[in-house]
């Protein structure tokens, strides 16, 4: 062959390899970019698909099962009669861990799953949606604040402060002003709040105000939940008891009532008027003589006796007296299904001898035989008897003329903000308060949703400083440093290889 | 496959790196752990949740190494040409790093006995949120071990590496700026006349699609103690993704060797 000819077939030999080069390499870049796609296909459609079918398996570790909605929560929500929408207006933190959101949001997440469309969640910044906001109510009654809720149910709207959902432990708070996170009632409020804007007629429930009054957002929660309207009452300001009122409460007073006052709730009490009274030792330990005039129209006297546990059986710890384990009365028990409930720093609710066979007088809470009452607390052997005393008592009148139903409480701990927020693990007391206001009502006993406690994560037995000093140098500085040793060992060693 | 694996695991504590990694994950968590002993307690869920924001630093120096080493060396051609499938080569590498970040969370453990001895609480939610912990180092590891085979230097791939993990924990303010830009640009640029509520709509369809690439908020419901199954299968699925990635990268390195 000529050297033209062999320089040809050269050249032609380089050129069909470069394209049988050419064409594999693009068959494999195609190959590579295909199956990438084709696997981020996949992860992408798995991931949905999990999305959509496991979302309803979960396991909820938390110990009090924080986010898990309770059946009575899935009945609210399976049958709302609207629909409803739930704005957090704040922006939807991307990290809820750490962040006082962590408790609402994946609870809020079963909420709009129990609803089955019925209810929705909306994260809104009222910053950068003011119109939205200003939308909400179109009335411009409701001022809506940021980092709160809005529940809107048709023309219905509430707002909840997050804050108000939590429960604090109570010393913390009174002693030292902290804020210190015990529990949460949030499944309590938002169903309550629910349960309230899509209820058709509500029973109203008035609470007394002007007596400086412990705070009522627990029970009124409770009585939100239970389908009841709660609205203030300041009959100092306005002397008369609105029609449509189907209970009063009078919840831990500071002040005595007034005698206008006393004789219009006496009136309401004769026409077939219900109320309960709470008021125990701590709020005020003086006689209430006009509010004691009233509730001895129903042949009961709100004493300022201390009552004083002395059976263990019913203490909680054998150097406090103040605080123990009530007894509910046999009636009450198997109405309600609680045989106990907590008490603590009450009033002896005496039963007046009296001659009016019509009232029908019976204690609801009651001490053991071993108790003692200390008039003003006082201790004084010699003005202590032994004996059964009242915690909390109910009076009914059979008289046409006079046909009131009250329940007098000689302790907060049933009803009182303070007392409940701190005992946040106390079931039993708010089911049993919400339990006599349907009781006395005369509606169906049923059972309210309970608060949720955090876990205590306190060392039960704290080291010595000492120990904690040496564990502190064991973490941080020694075991780093036998690591950092082993490093230099190896980094020498192979140097000198 | 498994003895790629033991090479790769061991090689690290045959070479400081491994040591480095391990003694600064020791001090960090240390010094956190000290610091609530003298409170009088410590939820160890919120010990992991803070490991979590400082696996940036960590995982760009065990898996800085992983592939850009065997360049400077030299033995990447005894990986191409070896036997061994490549796919299961990086595959050892990627759990080499695994493991090695196992090991590092053995101090965990240490933490969990100490708690156990002083009477505190050790839950489920800390076993929660140390399975989130693990799950989101998995995912770093799969980044970091992409960025590796990325470049052919060490610090290159560490600083990669560091960036995209750095970023991802702020993923959720671009997704903000993102929903932000589209409801402008859709605003600026509506030719359609389409309404402001679909505009807004679409905002926040673009705001959850670019949130939905975020391992934070898949797993901020494990670091509170809820299980489900979503976030596991997320960091699976996007391990096995960046893994298969990695593998593709190598692969068409091989066949770009020239003779």
């Amino acid at each position: 062959m000529s050297i033209r000819g062999r320089i040809i077939n050269y050249l032609d030999l380089k050129r069909n390899k470069r394209i049988i080069r050419d064409s594999r390499s693009g068959s494999l870049k195609r190959y590579a970019i295909g199956s990438v796609l084709v696997l981020l296909g996949i992860v992408i459609v798995v991931n949905l698909l999990v999305g959509m079918l496991a979302s309803d398996f979960q396991l909820d570790w938390t110990a009090t099962q924080v986010t898990s909605i309770s059946p009575e929560t899935e009945k609210v929500l399976s049958e709302l009669p609207v629909d409803v929408r739930i704005y957090g207006l704040f922006e939807k933190p991307d990290n809820v861990q750490n962040s006082i959101y962590q408790l609402f949001i994946p609870m809020l997440e079963k909420y709009e799953d129990a609803s089955e469309g019925k209810l929705t969640v909306q994260y809104v910044d009222p910053d950068t949606s003011p119109s939205l906001i200003a939308g909400l109510d179109p009335t411009g009654l409701t001022a809506f604040s940021k980092d709160t809720f809005v529940i809107k149910a048709g023309e219905r709207i509430s707002v909840i402060d997050p804050y108000n959902c939590l429960a604090y432990d109570a010393f913390e708070y009174t002693a030292n002003n902290r804020r210190v996170v015990v529990g949460n009632r949030i499944e309590m409020v938002f169903t309550g709040e629910i349960s309230y804007l899509t209820s058709g007629d509500l029973q109203k429930v008035y609470f007394m105000k002007g007596h400086q009054e412990f705070g009522n957002s627990y029970v009124a929660s409770i009585l939100k939940y239970e389908g009841y309207d709660c609205l203030d009452l300041y009959l100092a300001e306005t002397p008369e008891i609105p029609e449509d009122c189907d209970l009063i409460v009078l919840n831990l007073p500071r002040q005595d009532i007034s005698e206008d006052e006393a004789a219009i709730l006496g009136n309401y009490l004769k026409t077939g008027g219900k109320m309960i009274v709470a008021c125990d030792f701590v709020s005020v330990n003086e006689p209430m003589d006009r509010l004691n005039e009233l509730v001895g129209t129903m042949g009961l006297s709100l004493t300022t006796d201390l009552i004083l546990e002395y059976s263990p059986e019913y203490l909680f710890s054998p150097d406090d007296n103040k605080n123990a384990r009530g007894i509910v009365s046999t009636e009450y028990a198997d109405l309600f299904g609680i045989y106990y409930a907590v008490v603590g720093r009450s009033r002896h609710v005496r039963i007046n001898d009296i001659a009016n066979g019509s009232l029908s007088i019976r204690p609801i809470i009651t001490s053991s035989a071993l108790a003692t009452i200390n008039p003003y607390g006082v201790i004084d052997e010699k003005q202590t008897s032994q004996g059964i005393y009242n915690y909390a008592v109910r009076s009914t009148s059979s008289d046409p003329g006079y046909s009131g139903d009250m329940i007098v409480l000689g302790t907060g701990y049933l009803s009182g903000d303070e007392y409940l927020n701190g005992m946040s693990a106390a079931e039993e007391n708010i089911r049993f308060f919400s339990n006599l206001i349907l009781s006395l009502t005369g509606r169906e006993i049923d059972t309210p949703i309970p608060p949720k406690a955090i876990p205590s994560y306190a060392f039960t037995s704290l080291p010595p400083v000492a120990q904690q000093t040496l564990w502190s140098v064991i973490l941080i500085a020694i075991i780093p440093f036998l690591f950092v040793s082993a490093g230099i060992i190896v980094y020498y060693r192979r140097r000198h290889q | 496959m498994l003895a790629y694996y033991k090479r790769e695991f061991f090689s690290y504590f045959r070479s400081p790196i491994g040591w480095i990694a391990l003694s600064l994950y020791a001090i960090i968590s240390g010094f956190y752990f000290s610091s609530w002993i003298p409170s009088g307690g410590i939820d160890l869920s919120s010990e992991a949740a803070f490991l979590s924001g400082i696996l940036f630093m960590i995982v760009p120096i065990i898996t800085m190494r992983l592939f850009s080493e065997e360049k400077r060396t030299g033995t990447d051609v005894l990986m191409y040409t070896s036997p061994s499938d490549l796919a299961g080569i990086v595959v050892a590498k990627y759990l080499a790093a695994l493991s090695l970040f196992l090991t590092m969370n053995a101090v965990f453990g240490i933490h969990i006995l100490i708690v156990n001895s002083f009477g505190g609480r050790v839950d489920a939610v800390t076993i929660g949120s140390f399975l989130a912990l693990l799950l989101l180092g998995s995912l770093f590891i799969a980044i970091g071990t992409l960025a590796s085979a990325v470049t052919e230097n060490q610090m290159i791939a560490a600083m990669l590496s560091f960036t995209a993990l750095l970023l991802s924990q702020f993923i959720y303010v671009f997704s903000a700026q993102f929903r932000s830009l589209t409801v402008s640009l859709l605003s600026a640029l509506n030719v359609f006349g389409i309404g402001a509520e679909r505009i807004a709509n679409a905002g926040v369809a673009v705001e959850k699609a670019i949130n939905w690439l975020d391992p934070y908020a898949h797993l901020d419901e494990l670091f509170i103690g809820i299980i489900t199954l979503p976030p596991i299968v997320f960091c699976v699925m996007a391990d096995v993704f960046l893994v298969f990635i990695t593998y593709r990268l190598i692969e068409k390195r091989r066949w770009s060797q020239k003779a």
